[in-house]
């Protein structure tokens, strides 16, 4: 196929790979920047180097979930499902409604599935809709552990304020490293899941290592979340540590912690792997949203601080998305497949 | 980690190794390591540091304050100005390291999230010496007649003031690392403060009392006099409710 067509088609992913290191760094490194704990650029680099690693090496559990959702088979069909997700994103976004790129890209599937005529496996969506709804709730009792552990350090050590200054920095930058890493490995499924069983890309062997397809692809994909990150995402940190989500550092600390946690045990295959070995129930490998984690994430530790700044509302905004936006999603997606097939004469399903 | 560079770089300053690439006419080996030096040399340790030779000169200047005081009320005149001269020399080295404690956290951006406040406790702190020095050089000039039955007041006075700054110099102290106990420190200075007000107001009775036989001016001296000596326990008062107000912001 046409290197050009492949870069088209493959752009509607680019894009959402860069929506979402613009977005979704900085509910890494938000407070650490915003409060100037770290620099943008070190958080920058930190961030695109860890997302990298994250996508390539541990991006295929939640892209495989994805494809058992839909398997979509034709690189046309797969762009206008990426596009309908990043589409649905911007739109909601725009209109300050909750959205989140992992139920959009779900709601496009099953778009795709419905236009294709497929059954979609409502076992595999019933997975997917538990785990959004697990996120935020599993967010918040990570952050209460966490919390708990984090005050107790702080309150039973004689750690000079100027340490703990340093030792805060450290934590961010560690936790920061760990959170790009999870957000590569869940979302990286979000960004290029839709193009994986239609990869134009074939192995290639670099002194003796073998990089696959699928991995080039990821790869791609999270370079394009690290252009995000380094064009965009210092306004919306600038923004999330002064404005939004006002938290002291050592608090980001552990927002930033839980909700990494979450992000690594929703796409880690050796966690999923280890726990269905020995019979345990095991931790679906779905993409989640970040952003829904961080709120959960931080209601939990105002639960611990006794519950008087919960805002309920964004409770019932979280869930609303829950719908919503694979709905909308959806039918964005069935729409321009439509269009894409009958107007552009494009074959959307192989 | 700085431990093992610092000894990394001991051992290469004394090394053949270094003699060698130094005479060697190596002149990029000094530029490397100004910036190594400038990359690894701990300046939170500094900061650490310079805080607590800030306070250490803090609390050296209640006490020569106190001792002041006492040499003062009985009379001893050259101890007295020795003292003057001690606290002018320690006012003078609370100041130079209250400017390096702001240098460092504005150059190097330290604990951005709490500077604020630290510089603020420091800034408010630093009143401390200043009043003290006032206080001694105000006596040292003006020389007041002080009756021998007022003696044992205006040196009740100091001390309880001292006490008042002791006691608010450990509580930062405490804020700074176990910032949990603060309260209890808080708690005391107030109290010590409440203390030197109850002996003002009754050492003002008493000097405007019939037992005192002077002038109204000299009665207003003493007055005066009296007031800065209680102006210390004020200061730590004011320091305590603000280091309240930090302590809370602290905890998590």
């Amino acid at each position: 196929m046409d290197f050009l067509v492949i870069g088209l088609f493959l752009s509607a992913g680019l894009f959402m790979g860069w929506s979402l290191g613009a977005n979704d760094a900085a509910n890494i490194f938000g407070t650490a920047v915003g409060t100037k704990m770290v620099s943008f650029r070190k958080a920058a680099i930190i961030c695109s180097v860890f997302v990298i690693i994250g996508a390539v090496a541990g991006g295929s559990g939640t892209s495989h979930t994805l494809g058992k959702l839909g398997a979509i088979n034709a690189l046309a069909g797969a762009f206008a499902v990426s596009a309908s997700a990043a589409f649905t994103v911007m739109m909601m976004t725009k209109r300050g409604l909750p959205v989140s790129t992992s139920q959009a890209i779900v709601g496009a599937i099953i778009g795709w599935n419905v236009f294709a005529g497929l059954q979609t496996d409502t076992g595999v969506v019933i997975d997917i809709i538990q785990t959004w709804v697990f996120t935020p709730i599993l967010a918040a009792i990570f952050a209460i552990i966490i919390y708990w552990i984090v005050k107790y350090t702080i309150e039973h050590t004689k750690i000079h304020v100027v340490k703990m200054d340093k030792y805060t920095r450290w934590g961010l930058i560690i936790a920061g490293a760990f959170g790009s890493y999870s957000l590569g490995a869940n979302n990286i499924a979000n960004v290029m899941g839709v193009f994986v069983d239609v990869s134009p890309f074939n192995d290639i062997e670099i002194a003796g290592v073998v990089i696959t397809g699928v991995q080039q692809l990821f790869l791609l994909g999270g370079i394009a979340i690290a252009v995000g990150v380094f064009t965009y995402s210092k306004k919306v940190m600038m923004t999330v540590g002064k404005s939004l989500f006002k938290i002291s550092p050592i608090n980001a600390f552990v927002v930033v912690l839980a909700t990494s946690f979450v992000l690594f045990v929703f796409s880690s295959e050796g966690l999923y792997n280890f726990l269905t070995s020995r019979n345990l129930p095991a931790f679906p490998l779905v993409p989640v949203s970040q952003s829904q984690a961080v709120i959960g994430a931080i209601m939990g530790i105002a639960l611990v601080k006794g519950g008087r700044n919960i805002d309920l509302s964004k409770i019932g905004n979280i869930s609303i998305g829950w719908v919503l936006t694979p709905l909308i999603s959806m039918v964005i997606s069935f729409v321009a497949l439509s269009i894409l097939q009958n107007v552009f004469l494009q074959n959307v399903v192989g | 980690m700085l431990t093992f560079f610092v000894i990394i770089d001991d051992q290469l300053i004394n090394s053949r190794f270094y003699m060698i690439i130094r005479y060697s006419g190596i002149k990029k080996f000094f530029k490397i390591r100004r910036i190594y030096m400038k990359i690894f040399k701990d300046r939170n340790k500094e900061l650490e540091m310079d805080i607590d030779l800030y306070l250490n000169s803090l609390q050296k200047g209640s006490n020569t304050f106190l001792e002041g005081v006492k040499s003062y009320l009985r009379d001893e005149v050259e101890q007295f100005n020795d003292r003057v001269k001690q606290i002018t020399d320690e006012e003078r080295e609370a100041d130079e390291h209250l400017v390096n404690i702001k240098y460092v956290l504005f150059r190097y951006n330290l604990i951005p999230d709490l500077s604020a406040d630290l510089l603020e406790l420091m800034d408010s702190m630093d009143d401390i010496n200043d009043v003290a020095k006032e206080v001694l050089f105000n006596l040292q000039v003006i020389k007041p007649n002080i009756d021998p039955s007022l003696i044992d007041d205006f040196g009740h006075i100091a001390k309880k003031s001292n006490k008042a700054v002791e006691t608010l110099i450990k509580g930062v102290r405490l804020y700074l690392t176990e910032f949990r106990t603060v309260e209890d420190y808080i708690t005391k200075t107030n109290l010590f403060e409440s203390e030197v007000d109850t002996l003002l107001h009754n050492v003002k009775l008493k000097i405007f009392g019939d037992q005192i036989d002077c002038s109204l001016s000299e009665k207003l001296l003493l007055d005066r006099i009296a007031d800065e000596l209680a102006e210390l326990s004020d200061i730590a008062e004011k320091v305590a409710s603000k280091l309240s107000v930090y302590r809370f912001k602290r905890s998590i």
